[in-house]
């Protein structure tokens, strides 16, 4: 077994090491490690990916598709992890509500509890929390004794509100690794949410109105759920109020906050704070408020060249994301003997795996050819914008 | 260290002219009188010899963060910066202990006695007291690479407000010869304006702001001195003590480059200070700006450049006469004592700049079109009434420009920035069509806001059709305006034709790559240029 698992990783290595310009050459390794796949390596291949995403051939069905397909199994709401389209859509019972209200209500929406098991085909398949926004899942899957996990967008720390993440047991760890680099190491939250407060706080004193930019669903939800509302008033915009409503229609209690409305005059807003969309910060939307100062919260911001890029006065490092810690830490405590690493710095981590002596390699490398690097490298540069 | 920490990270966030200057202010009122020092020296770029080059932090903390050097790497390209990239790298700081900016630069100084060894365990030792942010401004300055982004005049603003001095005299102390040890912040800002401080030092240069309003609030053409604003090297001619100075704008003195003016070490009388402009003129012509520029940078100037490019000095005001400081008069009172001190001299190569008659607003905007006929870039309106304050001054002294050239483009390569753009495509080469072709005719960056950029680089990534090194090819797809403010023939370029000063005016997502202009539209523009 050691030598086939020596000649797949060659495989990758020279793929890696591009030396397969040659076309022919290519097809050969190709041909020779799906042949050795096919009929010697033990381990059975629960994931692999396709054109339209993550796909598991013996449940038939995808994890996150980017197109549409018959069956698709959703980790979480966020924009790029949830199209429209879909025949049918597995998730978690939290994540329903924002489906449906970006996707619309017809959508056949299938909920399930964390650790509620569903076969499919024979594919045990089950969701865990995964800590990165409410309903997020890493989806376990169980096949005669092989297990897979997906971890989808996690972080470790709790955030007060959405269900902590938990490791879970498994061979085969698919890890995502946005902040994959060791520069990326995140203060305990209530530090960062000292600062939001103090800025709030100050702004208030010299008459300002406060925004806040945050996604609409995720970010925006901890930050209300830390503010401090004896500071003063807090308001959200419209998108916010929606994803706020969806969750509490479903029974999901999130903290709820007044829409600010326009026609207001703005000494109506001053001294409060709103929580916006980022893709409002240039938008004359905001000229209503002035007097006003602007701040935005994510992962990037933990560098300077990050921070004077974005269009806030005042940036704070806060992700929903793993630091570089954390994703050390999900790896290990998965016990996975095979990391498959995504959405990230995957060469980076998966290098720094192997050096740990892990068996890691970067997913798309993995058993598919048709990856276009191009277009990966876009998805997810550091400006390609955090989670949504 | 934390106020002085506090204060840059506050600076870079703000784009505020006036939050910059209170947030100045307020640090002032914070320290005590010896960190002023030290703080206004790294203001005023007198920073401490470099004890430590990046590469060797950057081995020291290799050792310290225990990380293979390939990771290190990968952080270093993504963050831009060594000195951030080791401040993020090196464990959490466990007992951190606050000294004052005064105390780490006598420690960093104190590394000049000591041998690598020493430094390296000096250099340790200081990361284990310092947060993150501390650690990245310890290690720029260890490294001498401390870059400083606000101009001068807020700091001198800031200073004039903490100190209530006057702020043209703040000014001229800063730009003078000082040095952060043996000085006290009370001595360094005394100021007595009558007195010539230096003898070398030249006065904060008077800049013009653009005309950008209209003339409602200008009064009568009467009230203005009108000159044709000239394309060409600013610079303040100083004699003092028996001796010439040759000061452009950048504090640099040209004396070795210009020697057709270094008979006035004899010829000026003692403590005069004229500002003006030296142009490249020959046979009673007005050259090209970029022919003086040329001849600038070679090292020496040879008597062919002297014959070829023969540089006249076009004086304007008068700051000093007689050792007395007279920016306090009006500028019709100083110019009519250029006029005569000129007058009286009549020296070679040496004259007043013209100034220019007319009855109404209106007549000069007709004589603005005719400005490239006079090798012109549009007009200085001076105010007859002002003083010579420091800095850029609202409202007395205006450009009035003539529009940039301008043509549409097409994105067709584009390349990373360098330091904290080292991951963005931010610079970017265009093309003009020709038989079917995009011809590349010049380079060009910024003009664009972050958000532009973001967006462009995204474009860049998914667009692209060939890699060379640092150099993408894109499909074309992006029309940019850019604009120019000259243009020459160059065998050079591809397209026979080279711009000079291309900025990009706006990116033209309302036009399609066949909408952009041709190489023969520039070539024409290029013709109406020939005299």
């Amino acid at each position: 077994m050691n030598s086939i698992l020596i000649n797949l990783y060659f495989f990758v290595m020279v793929k890696e090491l591009n030396l397969y310009e040659n076309d022919l050459l290519c097809n050969s390794f190709t041909y020779f490690a799906s042949l050795m796949s096919m009929s010697f390596i033990p381990r059975t291949h629960l994931l692999q990916l396709s054109p339209k995403g993550l796909y598991c051939p013996i449940g038939d069905f995808y994890i996150d598709p980017s197109r549409a397909v018959d069956r698709a199994v959703i980790t979480h709401a966020h924009g790029d992890h949830v199209k429209a389209g879909m025949k049918h859509y597995l998730t978690h019972q939290d994540s329903s509500p924002i489906i449906k209200l970006r996707i619309g209500t017809t959508a056949n929406i299938q909920g399930l509890a964390y650790g509620e098991t569903l076969n499919i085909n024979g594919v045990n398949l089950s969701f865990h929390p995964a800590g990165h926004i409410i309903g997020s899942s890493q989806v376990r899957l169980e096949y005669k004794g092989e297990i897979w996990v997906v971890s989808g967008d996690y972080k470790i720390e709790d955030d007060g509100v959405c269900t902590a993440f938990e490791s879970v047991k498994c061979h085969t760890f698919i890890t995502e690794s946005t902040f994959g680099l060791p520069i990326y190491k995140w203060a305990p939250q209530a530090e960062v949410f000292n600062e939001v407060n103090a800025w709030w706080q100050q702004n208030r004193e010299r008459g300002l109105t406060s925004i806040i930019l945050s996604y609409a669903l995720g970010k925006a939800q901890r930050i209300l759920h830390h503010l401090d509302p004896g500071i003063g008033e807090i308001f959200v915009h419209g998108s916010i109020k929606e994803t706020n409503d969806a969750f509490r229609n479903a029974g999901i209690m999130v903290k709820d906050f007044p829409v600010v409305l326009s026609g207001k005059s703005k000494d109506h807003y001053r001294g409060a704070i709103i929580v916006a969309p980022p893709n409002w910060a240039n938008a004359n939307w905001l000229k209503k408020f002035q007097p006003y100062a602007t701040a935005s919260a994510s992962g990037w911001m933990a560098t300077r060249g990050s921070k004077q890029k974005m269009p806030a006065d005042k940036g704070f490092t806060l992700s929903d994301h793993a630091d570089w810690e954390g994703l050390n830490k999900a790896v290990k405590d998965s016990k996975a003997e095979r990391v498959l690493v995504t959405h990230g710095y995957t060469k980076v981590f998966s290098k720094w795996l192997n050096e740990l002596g892990l068996e890691a390699y970067e997913l798309h490398h993995f058993g598919s050819n048709i990856f276009d690097s191009n277009t990966q490298i876009a998805e997810h540069s550091n400006l390609g914008g955090e989670a949504e | 260290m934390k106020n002085f920490v506090k204060l840059f990270y506050d600076l870079e966030q703000t784009n505020q002219q006036q939050e910059k200057i209170n947030l100045i202010c307020n640090y002032l009122h914070q320290v005590d009188d010896e960190e002023k020092i030290w703080m206004l020296a790294l203001f005023t770029g007198r920073r401490p010899r470099r004890m430590a080059t990046t590469l060797l932090q950057k081995k020291w903390a290799l050792e310290r963060c225990e990380l293979p050097e390939w990771l290190f790497d990968e952080c270093y390209a993504a963050v831009g910066d060594m000195a951030e990239t080791i401040s993020l790298l090196l464990p959490a700081t466990e007992k951190s202990e606050e000294h004052s900016l005064s105390f780490w630069i006598k420690y960093i100084l104190a590394l000049e006695e000591k041998d690598e060894d020493e430094r390296k365990l000096a250099v340790l030792n200081a990361w284990d007291k310092l947060s993150n942010q501390e650690r990245f401004i310890f290690n720029k300055i260890v490294s001498a690479t401390l870059k400083i982004d606000t101009p001068q005049n807020l700091l001198v603003k800031a200073l004039a407000h903490y100190t209530g001095l006057n702020s043209a005299g703040i000014m001229h102390k800063l730009m003078s010869k000082w040095t952060p040890d043996g000085i006290t912040f009370v001595n360094l800002l005394q100021v007595n304006s009558n007195t010539v401080q230096e003898v070398s030092a030249p006065y904060p240069f008077l800049l013009a702001q653009n005309l950008d309003s209209g003339f409602e609030q200008m009064q009568e053409p009467a009230d203005w001195l009108i000159e044709w604003k000239w394309d060409g090297l600013r610079v303040q001619i100083i004699k003092r003590e028996g001796k010439l100075f040759i000061w452009n704008r950048a504090e640099e003195l040209l004396n070795d480059k210009f020697p057709e003016f270094l008979f006035l070490e004899e010829a000026l009388p003692d403590g005069t200070v004229i500002d003006g402009e030296i142009l490249a003129y020959k046979n009673g012509k007005i050259l090209p700006y970029h022919l003086l520029q040329s001849r600038i940078s070679k090292k020496h100037v040879n008597a062919k450049a002297l014959a070829e490019v023969p540089a006249v000095f076009f004086a304007f005001d008068i700051l000093e006469l007689d050792a007395k400081d007279i920016r306090e008069l009006t500028l019709s009172e100083r110019r009519k004592m250029l006029a005569e001190l000129l007058d009286k001299l009549s020296l070679k190569n040496i004259q007043l700049s013209g100034s220019i008659e007319v009855s109404s607003w209106e007549e000069l905007a007709n004589l603005r079109n005719a400005s490239r006929s006079y090798a012109a870039e549009g007009f200085m309106l001076k105010r007859k009434d002002s003083i010579y304050e420091s800095g850029r001054q609202h409202g007395n002294w205006l450009k009035w420009k003539i529009d940039p050239l301008c043509i549409d483009a097409v994105l067709i390569y584009a390349q990373t920035g360098s330091g904290s753009r080292s991951n963005l495509f931010t610079e970017y080469t265009f093309g003009l069509w020709e038989e079917g072709k995009l011809i590349s005719i010049t380079k060009a960056s910024g003009g664009i806001s972050d958000r532009e950029q973001l967006a462009i680089d995204k474009w860049v990534r998914q667009n692209t059709i060939e890699k060379f090194g640092p150099v993408r090819t894109v499909k074309p797809g992006l029309v940019f305006e850019l604009g120019f403010e000259g243009i020459q023939e160059s065998t050079r370029h591809k397209s026979g034709m080279a711009l000079r000063f291309p900025v990009i005016l706006k990116w033209r997502l309302d036009k399609k790559i066949e909408e952009a202009d041709t190489l023969a539209s520039l070539r024409k523009i290029l013709e109406s240029f020939k005299p």
